[in-house]
């Protein structure tokens, strides 16, 4: 991924996507927007943009790109260069690209963004907590957020990621540690990844409110 | 979200478990606590204690306010939960990590208030002054287990405000987290 300048808004422009899908990006930079260490957003007609999608299935990458990082995306990806996205444009892989980006614009390492996509023989879990283990008062507290996340509803990893904005390998470690101790479940969901993306979890907006507004009178905002 | 909105948190738990303390550290109006003075064998452990419920409130400004609720755990006052059910957010249980009787307490309060407990966000705090025994974590564990009910448990002193906030802090991370996403806009149902 190309480290690039380090706008106040990350711009993003889609070449080759029809309207629903570009409308779809639309609500999904809406959701996650809250998840996002900047505002990012879609460029507008004439502006020039710091991401550039293109639909790999029916355009090849334009030639001049100006100073956009071009991001492949493909209804078959692991067809084309490793860090082609799905398209239709998954919630998940949104956000750790659009993450990674900032990351590496501010000089982070090189996020896992847009590692390749699962395949599509892998399996897709929902998990949902058993019990929340004695030991994870001792657990970072985005481990807690992956808890918290599916303490009754069952999700996948990329429903969570969505929920919680916190990144998808992140939430793989916490599970693999539930899974040590016998503290969770889960239950296969039939997703044909080369399919229409699962319609990603509402986020609840109000409850995020009301959660920062008391936690910055408490002293626990986040 | 409007300044006339109103949400309730509820504190349960056994006896000298802290309620009336945790209310009285978070509420930023008088609280109102209905103790009386103890008259039977209660009276060893504490001077008084709560016959009603106590009540605090903490202003979110232009975004309501956060009832605070303290009842009894044990199952006789499990009617004054229907009082407060309506907009309640989340629960805290409170154990009296010092008693020795605290494991019975527990599972008198997860008896009676079964259903709001699985149902809405929860915590499970051990009020003590300090770290308690692996045997009570351990216990606090298996009842919570046995029922099925998924909550964290943590330690803290309620006489400290950084540790209630602390147990906020986790609550109101299930709260924000804890939306079945198929619930129709607007109307949240807790898991």
């Amino acid at each position: 991924m190309t480290a690039i300048p380090h706008p106040a808004v990350l711009r993003i422009a889609c070449h080759g996507l029809a309207d629903e899908e570009v409308a779809a990006l639309r609500r999904l930079l809406g959701l996650i927007q809250s998840h996002l260490p900047q505002p990012c957003t879609l460029a507008e007609r004439g502006e020039a943009p710091d991401v550039l999608m293109v639909n790999l299935d029916t355009n090849p990458a334009p030639e001049n790109t100006g100073s956009a990082a071009v991001v492949g995306c493909s209804l078959k990806p692991k067809q084309h260069p490793q860090g082609t996205m799905y398209r239709p444009i998954r919630a998940y892989q949104l956000l750790s690209l659009l993450t990674g980006f900032v990351g590496a614009s501010k000089g982070a390492p090189t996020p896992t963004a847009a590692a390749p996509a699962p395949s599509e023989q892998r399996p897709v879990w929902r998990y949902r907590l058993r019990v929340w283990p004695a030991q994870a008062m001792d657990w970072q507290p985005k481990w807690w957020m992956v808890m918290s996340t599916i303490r009754s509803v069952p999700r996948t990893t990329e429903e969570i990621s969505v929920q919680t904005g916190v990144a998808v390998d992140v939430i793989e470690q916490c599970i693999a540690e539930l899974e040590k101790l016998g503290a969770i479940e889960r239950e296969s969901v039939q997703v044909e990844t080369h399919e229409s993306a699962p319609t990603p979890p509402v986020v609840d907006q109000r409850w995020r409110a009301l959660t920062r507004r008391v936690g910055q009178i408490l002293g626990f905002a986040r | 979200m409007s300044g006339s909105e109103s949400y309730k948190l509820l504190f349960i738990g056994e006896p000298g478990a802290g309620k009336t303390t945790c209310i009285e550290s978070l509420s930023d109006i008088a609280p109102l606590v209905t103790d009386v003075r103890c008259t039977d064998e209660l009276a060893r452990l504490k001077e008084n204690t709560t016959v009603a419920f106590d009540y605090g409130e903490l202003s979110l400004g232009d975004q309501g306010r956060l009832l605070l609720y303290g009842l009894p755990g044990q199952s006789r006052f499990r009617f004054m939960f229907d009082v407060v059910r309506e907009n309640l957010l989340g629960v805290i249980v409170l154990v009296d990590a010092a008693s020795s009787l605290a494991l019975d307490g527990l599972r008198e309060t997860l008896d009676a208030y079964e259903s709001a407990i699985r149902e809405l966000p929860c915590v499970v705090a051990l009020n003590k002054n300090g770290k308690p025994p692996s045997a009570l974590l351990e216990g606090c564990e298996a009842l919570l287990r046995e029922r099925g009910m998924v909550a964290p448990i943590l330690v803290a002193d309620a006489r400290r405000r950084e540790e209630l906030v602390r147990m906020f802090d986790l609550l109101f991370m299930m709260i924000e987290n804890g939306v079945d996403p198929k619930t129709p806009t607007g109307e949240a149902t807790w898991h």
